[in-house]
């Protein structure tokens, strides 16, 4: 399908279907003002776009230039208009600016993707908890820049409880979002409730996690979060 | 930014200029914000450019659409419904896209709307 014309053109965009769960959860209206924190190489963001029919305004950001290289390329691909790419620490952006929806596809260990390899540095405990400590960082950057009424999704292609059913307690019990359920055609599972002596709070049931054998794709978790 | 951005009957005129020179359905182009510097010309959603962005380390708003009066490869994709590896002449435009074909070999090229057989 790479090798298709269509793909060529930018008329088709190749993405794995568990991590298409999270624009879905998203659900960006078109004109709507919207943040992709963590937003290279693009794919979630030019699904993004697509969504809103190239209307309103995507705020694109990703920390690492060489990676927003690709994402410039492959939002020109796909011709996309509406959208600001922005290299900075998305959890230091200093802007006014207020989104009606966030969409936190975290930097995680990856271990989803357990199928297509395995490294032995991402799924250290360090690493991990690492990666757990920037999660918690950009949901309260997050937090800061979400109108009232707004939705946040988080997301990565982890599957550890440490970085995903606790990043999402973390912003019910610090931020006071509530967890909504996602509505989605794929194979998965609830929220983990308990996870080594710690409790969480009940509306993370309503996160979806996905495993790779569900549906023979990739290993993803998303919470669909409201102020 | 330094860029600056266009008055609506700058806009028609390049529009216009674009359908003269390679035949370009602006339908899509007219929605958009279009700004310039000296050299190239961008198009964006209105709104990107109604946002503060004083603070931002901004790399790009929108899609550049001419470079040195050109349109860029993106935007011949996005706009001009014919895509290439490299850009098109105005000659080599407008044969491809009165006829479907071009001199150029070995390239890949389609219209968006009647996909071209590679095979």
């Amino acid at each position: 399908m790479s090798d298709s014309i269509e793909h060529y053109l930018g008329l088709i965009y190749i993405q794995e279907a568990a991590s298409m769960i999270a624009v879905e959860a998203l659900k960006p209206q078109t004109g709507e003002v919207v943040w992709d924190m963590a937003a290279a190489p693009g794919s979630k963001t030019t699904q993004i776009a697509a969504e809103m029919k190239n209307t309103g305004c995507i705020l694109a950001n990703d920390v690492d230039r060489r990676r927003l290289n690709t994402l410039r390329f492959n939002l020109n691909k796909s011709g996309v208009c509406n959208c600001i790419v922005n290299q900075a620490d998305a959890t230091k952006l200093r802007c006014n600016m207020s989104f009606d929806r966030i969409l936190v596809d975290a930097p995680c260990s990856n271990s989803g993707q357990i199928r297509q390899g395995y490294s032995e540095e991402a799924f250290t405990k360090g690493e991990v908890k690492r990666k757990s400590v920037i999660q918690r960082k950009l949901i309260d950057a997050a937090e800061k820049h979400l109108k009232a009424g707004g939705v946040l999704v988080y997301s990565t292609c982890s599957l550890t409880v440490e970085e995903n059913e606790a990043i999402a307690d973390y912003a019910v019990k610090k931020h006071g979002f509530s967890v909504e359920k996602i509505k989605s055609k794929i194979n998965a599972h609830e929220g983990i409730l308990q996870h080594r002596g710690e409790v969480f709070s009940d509306d993370v049931a309503d996160s979806l996690r996905v495993y790779p054998q569900d549906n023979g794709a990739d290993g993803f978790f998303a919470a669909k979060m409201r102020r | 930014m330094k860029a600056k951005i266009l008055n609506s009957r700058q806009k028609k005129k390049m529009l216009d200029k674009l359908h003269k020179k390679y035949a370009l359905d602006s339908s899509e182009l007219r929605s958009l914000v279009f700004y310039a510097d000296e050299r190239e010309v961008w198009v964006a959603a209105e709104c990107c450019l109604k946002q503060n962005l004083q603070d931002l380390n901004i790399q790009s708003i929108g899609l550049k659409l001419l470079s040195n009066g050109k349109p860029t490869i993106a935007a011949i994709q996005a706009f001009f419904k014919e895509a290439d590896k490299t850009q098109l002449s105005e000659i080599e435009g407008k044969l491809f896209i009165e006829t479907g074909k071009t001199n150029k070999k070995g390239k890949i090229m389609a219209y968006r709307d009647h996909p071209i057989n590679l095979k």
